[in-house]
């Protein structure tokens, strides 16, 4: 007991579980990966010469005999959310797989370049429901060389523009300036597999959405071996974290989910043996400053609010705005073609659209205990109107916190005449593919044929919003929003409801009628002198 | 001044150092507080919080020791209500003072304040502080009730800070009235010279606690 004591006085309140944290990563990620238990060099599995990626895995599975029904029971092999046997009666299916979103709307008839960030080997072409259970692609994540994700999604027919909006093009300054690529063999790679890391993580969530932090604004290539102002977790002069320390695994079930996030709802520090939630609170407690009034405003408002100020600041732009509705557009010759901003970001292609970017963004504050109303393929929606696709219906109740999002609106086809939104056939071989026809008719017809969804074959554009929480890209507390920043006339928080923030969006009324009563008094007070003074004088004078 | 006049000792130390450092402490408090709702820029807005709490607290501080002394020296007794010459009062202010009448009230041992004073006093006593205080109180810990039943009456953040405010203005009206008032001596800085050295020279009646009207006719 009394060890305990003498803790709880040397690291008060969140002091305890900040080590305990910090106890965690160290058995779980720090040391694991420099001073791993198993050399895989010497594995006599993994001494062959590898010709085919599939042979690594058989190779992988031989020892780890679980892993692959481990992941098959993940978000990250499923892509649906609750996972299969999870789902409680009312879920409505969600993950990558169902749902619909402003940048590249859709997987169904997509799904085989979709799947060049699956963790297995390819996805058949044509994804609607489930995905199959099959052998998994270990070095996906386990890579540690930084290689492979480049020999597997160049060389295994990934479709370009699914991580360079105009197919590569703007990247081939990128390529000289970092060398030769693919100098190691399979053999070297299989043989030093080991723990995750934001490199081998990031070769997938930083190139979504069509380029480096197109899609998150919280997350981009700048978090390897990041600067301390860009994220103090992940710098190797803060925390030095990587993304497994917050997302421990359980069987291969990484913590956090954006369709179910717990971030803005928990309230608990955790004890170093039950390991991070991927949560602030987890490491932090709820009263984690020295100030008290600070402290005091984590009831409603989320760390995240006032400890990201800004997003997108690592010098990569993220995406603001897509308009598909442009693309098709091509030359005189019928070639597609693409255009750029001084920064090199991609502003047009034909296969796109009209895109912008933004660095250092203000996010777009809401109450969010969560979970986002997500719209999937088939979405019924009123054209004449922006819709929100994933849209949080949270409102104040006790448990849902003000949260900072990053706010992106596109252009995506629907149906004029049932006012469906449509599935768009991106890739394949085929005229149909809009990013080989540059049709967008056809594009539209083979879409809506694979997802099952009635097409009139009219078309229009249709104005979208999508929503992403922030929950990375922590900033130095010295950078955090101040309270001005709330607290003043037309603050941060003014469009948010249901929240009194003193000195913002005051009562006028009363302000008025104050005033007015204060006006009235002083020129009450001013004629009875000014009279008292007249009176006297003409007293005295008479 | 015709007629005899008596020093009295109207106003004790403490009194006046209450007095005066109150009135340092809710000047600050106002200036401050209003900055906090946004009217202006003075301090800064995280100075600004600083400065009203620790005002608030020295402020608490000093009506706990005033409490004490208004109880234990019976002043409290200048502060009860009579109905007795209110009506004289306001007549006085209203015509008589243009005229030149002399003024119905003096202040004596037993009774400092003149019948509005009192109820004035009263009131911001009685009413307009412990309006300020009970909300100020609620607005500095939010946080500690907003778990408990007091949410299930329906009180929030908003409806606190707006009779916060409200007794803001009421005291600022207060203040307004309060300053001009003092001009209303025999002098115009009669009442002033009372609240800073402590007497006043007042005319010698037989009655002893009815001061004798008529007697400050100028000569």
């Amino acid at each position: 007991m009394m060890s305990v004591d003498l803790m709880s006085k040397l690291l008060p309140g969140n002091g305890k579980q900040l080590f305990a944290c910090f106890v965690f990563s160290v058995f779980a990620g720090g040391v694991w990966a420099s001073n791993m238990t198993a050399d895989h060099s010497q594995f006599e599995a993994l001494q062959q010469p590898f010709t085919d990626v599939e042979d690594i895995n058989v190779a992988c599975v031989s020892c780890h005999n679980q892993a692959e029904e481990q992941l098959h029971d993940t978000v990250h092999w499923q892509w649906t959310f609750p996972l299969e046997g999870e789902a409680e009666d009312g879920d409505e299916q969600l993950g990558k797989l169902h749902v619909l979103n402003g940048y590249h709307p859709n997987v169904v008839s997509n799904a085989s370049d979709c799947g060049s960030c699956h963790i297995g080997y390819g996805l058949s072409s044509r994804v609607s429901d489930v995905i199959q259970e099959a052998a998994v692609d270990c070095l996906m994540c386990h890579d540690t060389s930084g290689e492979y994700f480049y020999n597997k999604f160049h060389q295994d027919g990934a479709e370009c523009t699914m991580c360079h909006d105009d197919a590569g093009e703007a990247n081939k300054d990128r390529v000289k300036d970092e060398g030769e690529r693919f100098t190691l063999g399979l053999t070297e790679i299989a043989q030093s597999v080991g723990a995750t890391s934001v490199a081998s993580c990031g070769s997938c969530h930083f190139y979504d959405g069509g380029a480096d932090g197109a899609k998150h604004g919280d997350l981009d290539s700048a978090l390897i071996g990041a600067e301390f102002e860009m994220d103090v977790h992940m710098s190797p002069d803060g925390a030095n974290l990587s993304c497994s320390d917050c997302h421990q695994s359980d069987n291969h079930k990484l913590a956090g989910s954006r369709y179910e996030s717990l971030s803005p709802i928990d309230t608990q520090g955790v004890s170093a043996l039950e390991g991070s939630r991927a949560t602030c609170v987890s490491c932090h407690g709820d009263r984690p400053m020295h100030d008290e009034k600070l402290n005091d405003h984590t009831d409603v408002v989320a760390c995240q609010a006032c400890h990201i100020p800004a997003y997108a600041r690592n010098g990569i732009s993220t995406k603001t705005s897509w308009d598909w509705s442009t693309a098709e557009k091509r030359d005189r010759r019928r070639r597609p073609i693409a255009s750029y901003d001084e920064d090199g970001n991609v502003i047009f292609a034909s296969g796109k659209g009209d895109m912008t970017y933004g660095d250092d963004l203000t996010p777009m504050y809401q109450w969010h205990d969560g979970k986002l109303d997500y719209a999937t393929v088939g979405e019924t929606i009123d054209p004449a109107q922006l819709t929100p696709l994933n849209p949080s219906q949270a409102v104040r109740d006790g448990e849902a916190k003000i949260f900072p999002f990053h706010q992106f609106t596109s252009r995506l086809p629907y149906d004029v005449e049932t006012n469906q939104l449509l599935p768009i056939n991106l890739v394949g071989r085929s005229r149909d593919a809009l990013w080989n026809g540059y049709d967008w008719e056809k594009a539209l017809k083979a879409g809506a044929r694979a997802a099952d969804v009635e097409f009139s074959g009219e078309y229009d554009f249709a104005d979208v919003q999508t929503i992403r929480a922030l929950n990375h890209t922590v900033a130095p507390k010295e950078q955090a929003l101040q309270c001005v920043d709330c607290h003043s006339e037309n603050g941060l928080m003014a469009a948010v409801p249901n929240v009194y923030v003193p000195g913002s969006g005051q009562h006028s009324w009363l302000d008025r009628f104050g005033g007015l009563a204060m006006l009235a008094a002083f020129f009450g007070v001013l004629m009875h002198g000014a009279l008292r003074w007249f009176f006297n004088r003409r007293r005295r004078q008479s | 001044m015709s007629g005899k006049t008596r020093r009295l000792v109207l106003f004790r130390g403490y009194e006046r150092f209450w007095h005066w450092s109150q009135a340092v402490l809710m000047i600050g408090m106002a200036l401050t507080g209003f900055e906090i709702r946004g009217t202006y820029t003075l301090f800064g807005f995280e100075t600004a919080i600083d400065l009203h709490v620790y005002s608030a607290w020295a402020l608490i501080v000093l009506w706990v020791f005033t409490i004490f002394w208004h109880l234990t020296t019976g002043e409290f007794r200048h502060y009860l209500p009579r109905t007795e010459g209110v009506v004289k009062q306001i007549e006085y202010y209203v015509r008589g003072i243009f005229l030149g009448d002399p003024a119905p009230f003096h202040p004596s041992e037993k009774a400092k304040h003149n019948p509005l004073q009192r109820l004035a006093y009263l009131a911001l006593k009685a009413f307009m502080i412990p309006l300020i205080w009970v909300t100020g109180l609620l607005y500095l810990f939010y946080n500690d009730w907003v778990t408990t039943w007091l949410v299930d009456l329906g009180l929030t953040l908003e409806i606190v800070a707006i009779l916060h405010v409200i007794a803001a203005f009421l005291m600022l009206l207060f203040l307004i009235a309060h300053l001009y008032l003092i001009t209303t001596g025999e002098t115009i800085g009669q009442h002033m010279k009372a609240m800073i050295t402590g007497w006043e020279d007042v005319p010698v009646d037989d009655h002893h606690d009815t001061p004798k009207a008529g007697s400050s006719e100028k000569s």
